[in-house]
């Protein structure tokens, strides 16, 4: 029995592919670190490396249209080793949502709400979540779709208020960074910005027309990264070297806009901006915590666990804290940790379902 | 702060638990009381302030075994 029983359209699952990765633009500031000015670069490499992890999860749900991702591990692995995999990724989810607690929290808390006690914000972002998942995928996939449209437009009128203050020459010195940096910044962009999307495994069952899943999915991928892309671009040709060493560069590019002095100090429009991001990134990444914990245990609905697993996510952010130790993560721990979850065990599904496929091509269509 | 915790915890149980037990689904009811004791339990001792191990330190320790590259800033 599937947990969900909503439906969201091709369109409305494009738009939230390409939201839930223009939302990880505050992780790109900390992936692409190593790479200094040349993060846009980074960012354009981490899309090739990044399309292939999205194709292998994509292609895994797409032999199993109408199903998520637990009773795939089921079909796949057997009941016992499946219900393994599937409590891995429910930490995985778990720990995800945690880190886009903590993540959009503390960039209040070093910005603007120095005094706010960060838990104050932690209960904040739980509850406006855990509000929108009580409502369902549908309603979810609307006011993502709906913020997104805000974000986007947002953006786009920043880039032209800013257009006075890029230098082209803030881009050079192109690729004057060792090679080993500029893998390590691929790497980390590649599973932190594109991999994460991951948690879109417990959603591609629900889309309406699953033979075009992959147009969608490519679709919202190239939106998203071609934002990304372009936030990049301008932070590097604003701010120049300080965007590397500073911990929210957009927050200090937002600073400098200033429009016959009436349109000054923007940052607020931004922090604006990443309070929805944040929404963004946590519905997204406690939807599949939540459903894949209720379609394990065999629930009804996935309601009842919605805030209780909110409240450990938020937990965990509480222990997280602390933004030296994240920078270090983010480069140097979570692309390796990230790994088995995003690109090797759906390949490893994939080819045992493809090999079960061609043993038995009528197991596929009556699972 | 506890008094607020147990609050908010009895809200949230006064909540669901009627609504599961009033539509018999004794499953959904055993799987919300874990996961809510769970909850409790990790938000009440980190209100009385028991040291708990941060999650990142333990997945860098883990992952520092595999002596991969680690960049420098």
């Amino acid at each position: 029995m599937t947990i969900e029983k909503g439906k969201i359209s091709n369109l409305q699952f494009t738009i939230l592919f390409a939201a839930y990765l223009l939302a990880s633009d505050p992780v790109l500031a900390v992936a692409g670190t190593p790479t200094k000015n040349n993060g846009w670069l980074a960012v354009m490499a981490a899309f090739v490396t990044g399309s292939i992890i999205i194709y292998i999860f994509t292609s895994l749900c797409q032999k199993f249209p109408g199903k998520n991702f637990v009773q795939i591990n089921s079909l796949i692995y057997g009941r016992y080793l499946g219900a393994i995999i599937s409590i891995g990724y429910l930490w995985y989810f778990c720990h995800l949502s945690s880190l886009q607690i903590w993540w959009f929290s503390a960039v209040y808390v070093i910005t603007i709400m120095k005094n706010t006690p960060e838990v104050a914000l932690y209960i904040t972002f739980i509850l406006m979540s855990a509000y929108a998942l009580r409502k369902r995928v549908e309603v979810l996939a609307r006011s993502v779709v709906f913020v997104f449209f805000i974000i986007v437009g947002i953006t786009i009128i920043s880039e032209f208020l800013l257009l006075k203050e890029m230098e082209i020459k803030n881009l050079l010195p192109i690729m004057d960074v060792p090679m080993r940096d500029f893998f390590v910044a691929t790497f980390s962009i590649t599973t932190l910005n594109f991999g994460e999307t991951v948690c879109f495994v417990m959603m591609m069952g629900r889309v309406t027309n699953v033979k075009t899943l992959k147009k969608s999915v490519f679709t919202g991928f190239i939106i998203g990264a071609g934002l990304l892309l372009m936030i990049s671009l301008t932070t590097t040709m604003v701010l120049g070297p300080v965007e590397s060493i500073a911990f929210i560069p957009s927050f200090h590019m937002y600073r400098l806009i200033n429009v016959g002095d009436i349109f000054t100090r923007m940052e607020a429009l931004l922090l604006g901006m990443l309070q929805a991001m944040g929404f963004i990134r946590l519905s997204l990444s406690l939807y599949p915590a939540v459903t894949g914990a209720a379609q394990l245990f065999n629930m009804r609905s996935y309601l009842p666990l919605i805030l209780p697993v909110a409240i450990i996510a938020g937990n965990l952010s509480y222990l997280e804290r602390g933004v030296e130790l994240s920078l270090d993560y983010a480069v140097n721990t979570a692309p390796y940790y990230n790994l088995p979850f995003e690109f090797i065990i759906p390949l490893l599904s994939l080819i045992i379902a493809s090999v079960k496929e061609k043993r038995n091509p009528k197991e596929r269509k009556s699972p | 702060m506890i008094v607020l915790l147990i609050l908010a915890f009895a809200g949230l149980a006064l909540y669901e638990i009627p609504q599961l037990v009033r539509k018999k689904q004794i499953r959904d009811l055993v799987v919300f009381l874990s996961f809510f004791m769970l909850a409790f339990v990790l938000s009440g001792l980190q209100i009385v302030g028991v040291k708990l191990p941060n999650p990142l330190t333990v997945i860098s320790n883990i992952v520092k075994l595999l002596g991969t590259y680690r960049f420098k800033p």
